[in-house]
């Protein structure tokens, strides 16, 4: 046996002994955690520009199960951009929650490990474990406040409904290996169109498609969403809100443009049909929330539901190019969503009692905080599609691309949605800037810290990305032209 | 005389229904995780039956998998149990139910 | 071959599916027509009788559930050095420093936990 080429996996080796010398260090600091914040921060840093020289060209290690290309390099740096944010964000959160532990810099890190593998991966065995590493860190970071009932419940709640989803996939897979033998991706993809079996794939493909929608909270299966972003720690539920969603969508993508290119025509109904759902279930639900951290998580919904939008429309050729519109949406919905989670962040560590996420205890934030308001509007603004934002940019290529696949009833649906998404994050803003609050509420201190920092990211990032648009493009269009490599 | 293939796969199916069923219908967290247990089991089955169908050992790799992988599950599954016991005091899984609409 | 057993294998599944829907409504029917009647005492273990006191089941130290966790991570880990323990010979050395890399990855998990106290029995 020869000796492996660890290149290809080198940025997820840094990952893993990042999080592995977290743990080790953890236990011997007393209160003062910037140690172990500092390592998992270089961790994060290290490993995605170590992805940017290694991505150059592309490398296959292991078989051929996990490759570095310039797709799988888009990702690596999209997961550790969100995990940076992420993590920069936490620690004034944490300490206002009495509860900040090295372990959840670790169970991140390790996290993006998952994520990095799935898109990585081009081997089922490979894929599976990396979305269960991803699954696994991500239950026990819904119940990181161990002492809170809300807490505990969002863990199990995602917990119950993931492994559930888990198993549906690997149920799935089984099926693919049963018709083919393997369950590399490639070689799959040739023996699959030729068994001629067409109504076992498009039962292998359903259940696929139920797993990892669970994974992605695509309606019908998107129940548990709400409750977990609700009770998760809010900085975790602003990594949820991105990092596993875009991972979901990156093994998607692989997944059915390879494995199941043979169905093609069955799961662009398939997603048509269900982006048609998601769209209305997230916006119809959105609208009735006074919780905004619910109002978030189905915001995030109807976005999965652009989204699928998308996949139906790469069903129908890859020339739409509605897989690269797909990846440039992921982007700019990281840089918003991750925003507009932060300033919620800043708002309950301003006032770990007071503050409940409810619309009302946003009333007169654009007096007390207009920095808060300004940034937070400029991030709802995104997250509706305005010009000049990310959301807009990601929007326009998305739709156009749905056009360029013959749906355009589908991209004239969505622009609805987008309309309709309007109310319900225009009344927020209408919230801070035009309503007196009831109680009188302060503020003890600026945006500043690590916290400043993340938000700040978010917010150039939104703006980058919305006037700049034609560089993320470039890299969308480089990232999906070799997905094998 | 070798077994036929359908043979595994009834049984895969049958004990994956049984395992979904028990998770959708049983009100007990720890029945639910045993459901679970039984549903990747009959995926363990499938994968070895597929596998012997094929002469190739890749179904039998991919089991090691997800054997450890549902260890950890069941590991991580027990602790947050453990945890809602300590703070409810009922494992009765519709009465965790402080957040709605 | 393949094709004809999995198609009898997507029959089977429907005919569950279909005696499962069945199974469900005939439930259901019966729930719905059934006379009911609700009474606190229908519930107790013994309708006429003692009144049962405390709980038949003590709750344990929950030390026990954590040596427990931690015995089914560790053990099941093993599962892998089982096939690696055959075929060393013929794999040499590369197979035996990964799984060192592998063993020091869990003895990370070990320090971690003896460190946090799970071992320590009061």
């Amino acid at each position: 046996m020869e000796w492996p080429d660890i290149t290809s996996i080198l940025p997820e080796v840094i990952l893993a002994v990042a999080a592995l010398l977290v743990l080790l260090v953890e236990p011997f600091l007393k209160k003062d955690k910037t140690a172990v914040i500092a390592l998992a921060l270089i961790g994060l840093l290290a490993s995605a520009v170590v992805a940017v020289a290694l991505g150059g060209n592309s490398r296959a290690a292991f078989s051929g199960t996990i490759v570095l290309n310039s797709y799988a390099l888009f990702f690596k740096v999209l997961f550790a951009l969100a995990a940076f944010i992420s993590i920069l964000m936490s620690p004034r959160y944490l300490e206002a929650s009495k509860r900040h532990l090295g372990e959840y810099y670790a169970l991140i890190l390790l996290a993006v490990i998952g994520m990095d593998v799935m898109a990585a991966a081009r081997d089922f065995i490979a894929f599976y474990v990396g979305l269960e590493l991803m699954a696994m860190c991500s239950y026990i970071l819904a119940g990181f406040f161990r002492y809170r009932i809300r807490s505990n419940e969002a863990a199990l709640k995602y917990f119950v409904t993931g492994v559930f989803a888990s198993a549906f996939t690997l149920f799935g897979i089984s099926l693919v290996f049963g018709f083919t033998g393997t369950t590399n991706y490639e070689i799959i993809s040739s023996n699959l169109g030729s068994t001629g079996n067409a109504t076992g794939v498009a039962f292998a493909t359903a259940l696929v498609v139920a797993g990892l929608g669970f994974k992605v909270s695509m309606a019908p299966f998107h129940m548990w969403t709400p409750d977990v972003y609700q009770g998760a720690p809010t900085t975790v539920a602003a990594f949820f809100s991105v990092g596993p969603k875009a991972a979901g969508f990156s093994a998607i993508l692989i997944i059915f443009t390879t494995v199941f290119e043979s169905s093609s025509e069955f799961w662009s109904v398939l997603f048509m049909v269900l982006s048609v759902l998601t769209m209305f279930v997230g916006s119809v639900m959105a609208i009735v929330q006074s919780n905004m951290k619910r109002m978030l998580a189905y915001s995030s919904i109807t976005h999965v539901g652009y989204l699928l939008a998308g996949l139906a429309a790469l069903g129908r050729g890859l020339d739409t190019k509605a897989g690269e519109s797909i990846i440039l949406y992921l982007a700019a919905y990281t840089v918003m969503n991750l925003g507009a989670f932060g300033i919620l962040t800043y708002l309950k560590t301003q006032q770990p009692e007071g503050f409940d996420y409810s619309l009302k205890s946003f009333a007169g934030l654009g007096r007390r905080s207009p920095w808060a308001a300004i940034l937070l509007t400029l991030f709802l603004f995104s997250l509706t599609g305005i010009p000049g934002t990310a959301g807009f940019i990601g929007k326009f290529y998305l739709f156009t691309s749905v056009v360029r696949g013959d749906l355009v009833w589908l991209a004239v649906l969505g622009v609805l949605f987008s309309a309709i998404s309007a109310y319900y994050y225009l009344r927020l803003m209408i919230y801070m800037f035009f309503r007196e609050p009831e109680t009188e509420l302060t503020v003890k201190e600026p945006i500043e810290g690590t916290l400043a920092a993340a938000v700040a990211l978010s917010a150039a990032g939104v703006l980058f990305l919305g006037l700049f648009p034609q560089w993320i493009w470039d890299h969308a269009l480089k990232a999906f032209s070799n997905l094998f490599g | 005389m070798q077994i036929p293939i359908e043979w595994y796969l009834i049984l895969s199916s049958a004990l994956f229904i049984i395992g979904a069923a028990g998770v959708l219908l049983r009100r007990n967290l720890f029945i639910i995780l045993l459901s679970v247990e039984l549903m990747m089991n009959a995926v363990n089955i499938n994968l070895v039956g597929f596998s012997r169908f094929h002469e190739t050992l890749i179904g039998q790799n991919f089991v090691l998998f997800t054997m450890a992988v549902a260890a950890a599950e069941a590991a991580v599954g027990l602790a947050i149990v453990t945890a809602l016991y300590r703070n409810k005091r009922t494992l009765m899984i519709d009465l965790f139910n402080t957040m709605k609409g | 071959m393949v094709n004809a057993t999995v198609d009898i294998f997507i029959q089977f599944f429907l005919m569950i599916v279909l005696a499962a829907g069945m199974f469900v409504a005939m439930l259901w029917i019966v729930h719905r027509l059934m006379p009911t009647s609700r009474n606190p005492n229908k519930g107790i273990p013994y309708e006429c009788g003692v009144r049962p006191t405390g709980d038949a089941r003590v709750p344990y130290n929950v030390h026990y559930y954590l040596v427990a966790v931690l015995f089914v991570l560790f053990d099941l880990e093993a599962v892998f050095m089982y096939p690696w323990a055959v075929t060393l010979r013929t794999l040499g050395t590369v197979a035996f420093v990964d799984m060192l890399v592998f063993i020091a990855i869990l003895l990370v998990g070990f320090v971690y936990a003896w460190k946090k106290g799970v071992l320590s029995w009061e």
